[in-house]
């Protein structure tokens, strides 16, 4: 068992820290308080290779497998967690669902652009009536010719409003059911029919749009089918699965962030004639910060190692999304108490971390689905 | 047009562990490239950008100890040089001018050398103009800003001194000559499948006695922290 990063990979997790130093954590505040995250800073990050980091080379990508998806994914969580989102939602399902199940020609033309950051992807499953029940969906699509013709709502859609690319699944036949009556479409976002509704206002993740999307007859090319006819939800359960490491790995980074920020604070804050850090209290809390992110950094690179050899990763997946949001929030949590009041201001970064934090235990499949799907992996599979 | 930059290992600050007890500071970690010379680097590409050129990285290092010359690769270099033999641990400036100019001498085809004005470690800034003393070249140090006319270095030079050098020729620069830029991660990716140069003193030709301790002119003779 080899457990050491390689050169590489340690020389791109100190290039996306030095990068989250200079550039992210600066901007962070504004990118909550503004609800959007600048354009220069998307620029840069394309040209730092962030949007393609996991995708093949010849896809305009970087090679850098899941794990070097998962490390820049972690270190750009310690600045702002609406970048991690729209990392994630881009890369991690959006642009990884062409790149699983998309024809040549398909990544040639959708891909590349995706990767190199010159467009931005989506990824629209959730609606009103399917959420976790994701194969309750409603919206429809009818073939016309040569052209499916979409009809529907999404909901929650992350990069919605900003996204060139939409990875859109509706239902080609609804007597079949999630396995063979769902199809997925490569919709581009100026097709006439597609309509963003609105953004909405969150709790945290602020600078991540997080949109209402419409289609009122909107014509998509016979071609633009990705993968299989009635396949789209195993497109979906692939794309989701990636999504659900990159959000552990997420939320890693965050749990790194806050653990660093907790141990200075503990030094440096002065009660009684002597440092906090001095009290068994707060020691115990900075021990099973770390005690937790020792796990979850395990989990999040065995499991993005996994997926680099081409294994299963489904089960190990949904443990990762659910160990680690619910470790990070907890985390997060230590910190603000560790402190005090400070850590309740705005003018300091724990309040926003907190907030941003929650949506973690919720998207990609709520914390409840991900332990259904544990379960009944186990059931059907065995346990260890 | 044909640059080289010369570029240094240097402890990391932050992975350094101090000893007062023994009186000496231990390194863990790799080594890390020192900060004037991630500045000769990015004063380098642009040039590259603005003008054409084949960058060449050299640097006197133990490759088992730093990635200096990967990372060099990464921002954009097109060759890259590791000098290194059993004896250089300590070389004094004097020593590391004299090798650097064989191995110059040696690619034969410096337009313009550009140094780190000094080292984040050691402060003395004489390799550069050592180096350019060796060589016959013109130079100028502490350079904040550098432009090309042909072959003509329009330079300006710490406290406002304004310079005018014909190439081939050597400048040292300091922080305020470019902002470096960090590498995309493609090019760290690929930076690590590219062949670097080794060079030993033989392949030089020079001897053993002329590096290390025998070779160089600043003798240590003890070590301490100084008391904050």
């Amino acid at each position: 068992m080899d457990f050491s990063l390689s050169e590489e990979l340690t020389m791109l997790r100190d290039m996306a820290r030095k990068f989250t130093d200079q550039e992210i954590k600066p901007q962070a505040d504004a990118i909550d308080r503004d609800g959007d995250i600048p354009e220069s800073l998307i620029k840069q990050m394309a040209e730092l290779g962030f949007f393609g980091i996991c995708f093949p080379e010849e896809y305009g990508g970087v090679g850098a497998g899941e794990l070097g998806y998962c490390i820049v994914s972690e270190e750009v969580s310690r600045g702002s967690a609406s970048i991690t989102v729209l990392l994630g939602a881009h890369a991690s399902i959006g642009a990884m669902s062409i790149y699983l199940d998309g024809t040549e020609e398909q990544r040639k033309k959708y891909l590349t652009p995706l990767s190199t950051g010159e467009n931005i992807a989506a990824f629209a499953l959730t609606e009103p009536n399917a959420g976790s029940d994701a194969a309750a969906i409603e919206t429809t699509a009818v073939k016309d010719g040569n052209e499916f013709v979409i009809n529907g709502r999404k909901i929650y859609i992350s990069n919605g409003s900003i996204a060139d690319t939409i990875i859109v699944f509706a239902v080609t036949d609804k007597a079949l059911g999630a396995h063979g009556g769902v199809t997925a479409f490569i919709v581009e976002a100026n097709l006439p029919g597609y309509k963003v509704v609105r953004d909405e206002d969150k709790m945290g993740i602020r600078g991540s749009h997080t949109s209402e999307l419409l289609f009122e007859e909107m014509r998509v090319p016979a071609e633009n089918v990705l993968g299989r006819y009635g396949a789209g939800f195993l497109t979906a359960m692939k794309a989701l699965d990636r999504g659900r490491l990159g959000l552990g790995a997420g939320c890693l980074g965050a749990a790194k962030e806050v653990l660093d920020m907790s141990a200075q604070h503990a030094k440096e804050r002065k009660q009684f004639g002597k440092s906090i850090a001095d009290n068994q209290a707060i020691q115990w809390m900075l021990s099973d910060m770390c005690s937790d992110i020792y796990a979850m950094e395990s989990i999040v690179y065995r499991t993005a190692w996994m997926c680099d050899q081409g294994m299963k990763f489904s089960r190990q997946s949904a443990i990762v999304k659910t160990f680690c949001s619910e470790k990070a929030d907890e985390i997060i949590h230590k910190a603000i108490q560790i402190h005090g009041g400070i850590g309740y201001m705005k003018d300091f970064p724990l309040e926003r971390m907190y907030r941003d934090s929650r949506i973690n235990l919720i998207f990609e499949g709520t914390n409840e689905i991900q332990r259904m799907i544990i379960a009944r992996d186990i059931l059907k599979k065995g346990g260890y | 047009m044909n640059i080289i930059v010369l570029i240094k290992p240097v402890p990391d600050l932050d992975k350094i562990k101090v000893s007062r007890g023994q009186g000496r500071v231990f390194e863990t970690g790799k080594q890390i490239m020192n900060s004037y010379d991630r500045v000769a680097l990015q004063v380098a590409m642009d040039f590259k950008q603005k003008h054409g050129a084949h960058v060449t990285a050299i640097s006197i290092c133990d490759m088992e100890r730093t990635d200096i010359l990967r990372e060099a690769y990464a921002v954009g270099c097109d060759q890259c040089v590791c000098i290194w033999d059993g004896n250089f641990e300590f070389n004094d400036a004097f020593v590391n001018a004299r090798i650097l100019s064989e191995a110059i001498k040696k690619i034969d085809s410096a337009d313009l050398i550009i140094c780190g004005a000094r080292s984040d470690t050691g402060f003395s800034g004489q390799t550069g103009p050592r180096l350019a003393e060796d060589l016959g070249m013109p130079h100028a140090t502490r350079v904040i800003s550098a432009e090309l006319n042909g072959a003509i270095l329009s330079l300006e030079c710490l406290k406002g001194l304004k310079r005018t050098l014909s190439m081939p020729a050597l400048i040292t620069v300091d922080p305020e000559a470019a902002q470096p830029k960090l590498p995309n991660a493609l090019n760290i990716m690929k930076a690590f499948k590219k062949e670097v140069t080794r060079w030993s003193l033989a392949d030089l030709g020079m001897e053993p006695s002329d590096a290390g301790k025998d070779g160089s002119k600043v003798t240590v003779r003890s070590q301490f922290l100084v008391e904050q």
